[in-house]
């Protein structure tokens, strides 16, 4: 089965007669293959269609040492590793940072499918959004349209946390699918990929929408909206109309240079980037890019500031002032964050706080664990009280009605946008706006010192 | 230094010893496989590891088999599959470069008493060449400074991992041997990288017996 035609297939049986093979088509344009995915593609391509054509470049380039692997663009010497070629009887070069995808030596191609010709139709896209937006959110909504109707624009929005980024982005993909754009959505976290795609399925219910991340089925598909992390951008080039790129200041995209190169490579030199973010970096910062800032929720509500509190946690992972806490907590009637830096810690404190609170439904998610998904649906379900968590959920998550407090809010992981972020998963929800924030600390750090400033100071600027 | 399986860099000391040995390759703490030597009681044919020392009852059944002995280094455990998962489908050649130091020092061991031998690693087919462009066993024999002859070759099969016990034992002999080349003289060693039926080397045995050599013996990595 192909899967051109999969991404009909799932649709409807009756559908698949009405779509030409020719239309889904399009979309392969810009894919970037190695041998192998490529002979795959060739058996369910057209190739005496005169419109689709591969273009075969080196895949290693460069010598004496310096060489650009030209899927996961690395150029670092010491991601390189030779070899003796057993097919060219050569010392062959292949490089290691993206071996995870295959092995792509300097003696192998890389094949580019390029689709000419692609007119620009509308797309039905069948757009349920009926929700009105706040005037701070319409005004962020009209510049991502101007932006896309732009060519080679660059766009920062930065909205703080719970200003409802996603809200403002519907208006403006809705426009460039209109008018035939390719759009992709790319976060680096796939757990605010997982998150977005109901959303987005909800808004878009007519169009054929993927969503790709490390092991998901929709992998070999492609479409004209890609949801997808951005780890996956590695197999485009020069594919997309529209990049928006969620959370970019979010590890590993801020710091991988290659993340970013391969990123700008999968945009078209005609096309547009919208980055958004609550705390941008001071490297986006410095590029002075044109800017849209939000400094209000939606709910016009301004962010709880967190409260620092000196805790020693020397003795016990739960010292008795943050067991106090947690136990007036309960009275509020919310649920309850707990963040922590390490897994360690939180696999220390999970018996613990189950010991002390035998009443509550105590649980924990990390990077490890299997089956977190389930539990963050349960969390939002309200089947669980208490959810101990480290950095993972510290973006993106949005559940209605939580008290959050970091435990070792000093250590290395929570740096001035992660603790921004994580004070900004309280009181997202209209009914209730309010929510109190602690960070319990060994040492007051710059990182706290500052997170608490520029909330502080985003509150003044709402309320002018 | 970067670790060969994470990539990520490893912090190292400097010393006078590691300014003038040259840095072997190695794995993080993180990476590193827990990997398990043979010791103890083994089948004296294939080197299983067993209660006692005695041939095992699969030896037992092949009649005089080409194959004189086979010896291991590793046993063939979850750790030892995923690296060699590693370095042979996801196509790594240094995936197994760390293990250079242990397996020369089993190969002299073991075969302390074998004079003038001659290496012979198992060859892949040219389609699979093409495929992963390099011989696993082949670094396996480059890895012991030794005479390496490369005149044995393969016809094309499916791959023995896919089939189960009953259809390896089955299979045909692949192997052939390049005219053009001299065989070598004296005793020969055939290289792997894992014994599991046994199937592919005395396939690889028989032919070289066929061809006139008497004693041939062989090395796995695993077993």
């Amino acid at each position: 089965m192909s899967p051109v035609h999969r991404s009909i297939n799932t649709e409807s049986k009756d559908k698949k007669q009405k779509h030409p093979f020719a239309q889904p088509l399009r979309y392969v344009d810009g894919l970037l293959l190695d041998h192998n995915q490529l002979t795959k593609r060739l058996k369910q391509l057209d190739m005496t269609d005169e419109h689709v054509s591969v273009t075969t470049m080196t895949a290693i380039t460069g010598r004496w040492g310096f060489y650009t692997c030209q899927r996961c663009l690395n150029q670092d010497p010491t991601l390189f590793s030779s070899f003796p070629c057993g097919k060219c009887q050569k010392t062959c070069i292949y490089c290691l940072a993206c071996l995870k995808y295959g092995r792509l030596a300097s003696c192998q191609s890389l094949f580019h499918l390029r689709v000419t010709d692609r007119e620009t139709k509308p797309v039905a896209t069948g757009f349920t959004f009926t929700s009105t937006l706040t005037s701070h959110q319409l005004k962020a909504s009209q510049a991502i349209i101007k932006a896309i109707d732009t060519t080679k624009s660059q766009l920062l929005v930065h909205a703080v946390c719970g200003a409802g980024k996603t809200e403002m982005l519907f208006h403006g993909i809705q426009h460039a699918l209109e008018t035939g754009k390719r759009v992709a959505l790319t976060t680096p976290r796939q757990d605010v990929i997982k998150e977005l795609l109901p959303r987005f399925k909800a808004v878009f219910t007519r169009v054929p929408l993927i969503c790709q991340y490390g092991g998901s089925d929709d992998n070999r598909l492609t479409s004209i909206l890609t949801l997808c992390t951005t780890h996956q951008l590695i197999r485009y080039k020069e594919a997309f109309d529209v990049l928006i790129i969620d959370e970019v200041d979010a590890f590993p995209y801020h710091n991988d240079p290659n993340l970013i190169k391969q990123s700008q490579r999968a945009l078209k030199d005609t096309g547009t980037v919208i980055y958004l973010t609550a705390t941008p970096r001071k490297s986006l910062l410095k590029q002075k890019l044109p800017t849209c800032f939000v400094p209000v929720r939606y709910h016009g509500q301004p962010l709880p500031v967190p409260q620092a509190q000196f805790t020693s946690f020397k003795r016990s992972p739960l010292p008795s002032n943050v067991y106090k806490a947690i136990s007036e907590q309960r009275q509020s009637g919310r649920q309850l964050l707990l963040f922590v830096a390490t897994i360690k810690q939180a696999e220390q404190l999970l018996p613990i706080l189950r010991e002390k609170f035998k009443s509550l439904n105590v649980e924990a998610v990390h990077a490890t664990e299997s089956d977190r998904s389930l539990r963050v649906k349960h969390f939002r379900h309200k089947a669980i009280d208490i959810l101990v968590t480290t950095t993972i959920l510290e973006r993106g998550v949005t559940f209605p009605s939580v008290d959050v407090y970091v435990l070792k809010a000093d250590h290395d992981v929570f740096d001035e946008a992660a603790l921004v972020q994580i004070a900004g998963r309280a009181g997202r929800s209209k009914s209730d706006p309010a929510g109190t924030v602690y960070f319990f600390h060994e040492g007051y750090t710059k990182a706290i010192k500052s997170a608490i400033r520029s909330i502080k100071r985003m509150n003044q600027l709402g309320a002018k | 230094m970067r670790c060969l399986l994470c990539f990520k860099s490893i912090e190292q000391a400097v010393s006078w010893h590691t300014l003038f040995q040259p840095v072997t390759a190695q794995y993080c703490a993180a990476c590193r496989p827990h990997l398990t030597k043979i010791t103890g009681a083994y089948c004296k044919r294939c080197h299983r590891p067993q209660a006692k020392t005695k041939t095992c009852s699969d030896c037992a059944k092949r009649n005089q088999p080409a194959l004189l002995y086979n010896r291991s280094v590793y046993c063939y455990d979850a750790a030892m599959k995923d690296m060699l998962i590693i370095c042979k489908y996801r196509h790594h050649y240094h995936a197994l470069s760390s293990l250079t130091k242990p397996v020369r020092q089993a190969f002299f061991n073991q075969f302390k008493t074998v004079k003038h031998l001659t290496l012979i690693p198992i060859p892949v087919s040219d389609e699979r060449m093409e495929e992963r462009l390099f011989n696993q066993a082949t670094i396996i024999s480059a890895m012991i400074p030794r005479p390496v002859f490369f005149g044995l070759k393969r016809h094309h099969q499916e791959k023995q991992a896919k089939k189960n016990r009953k259809q390896r034992l089955q299979t045909p002999n692949p192997f052939y041997l390049d005219p053009h080349l001299p065989l070598p003289t004296g005793p020969v060693v055939l290289i792997d990288d894992v014994y599991t039926t046994g199937t592919t080397l005395h396939h690889a045995a028989n032919v070289l017996a066929e061809a006139g050599i008497e004693a041939i013996y062989s090395f796995t990595l695993a077993r």
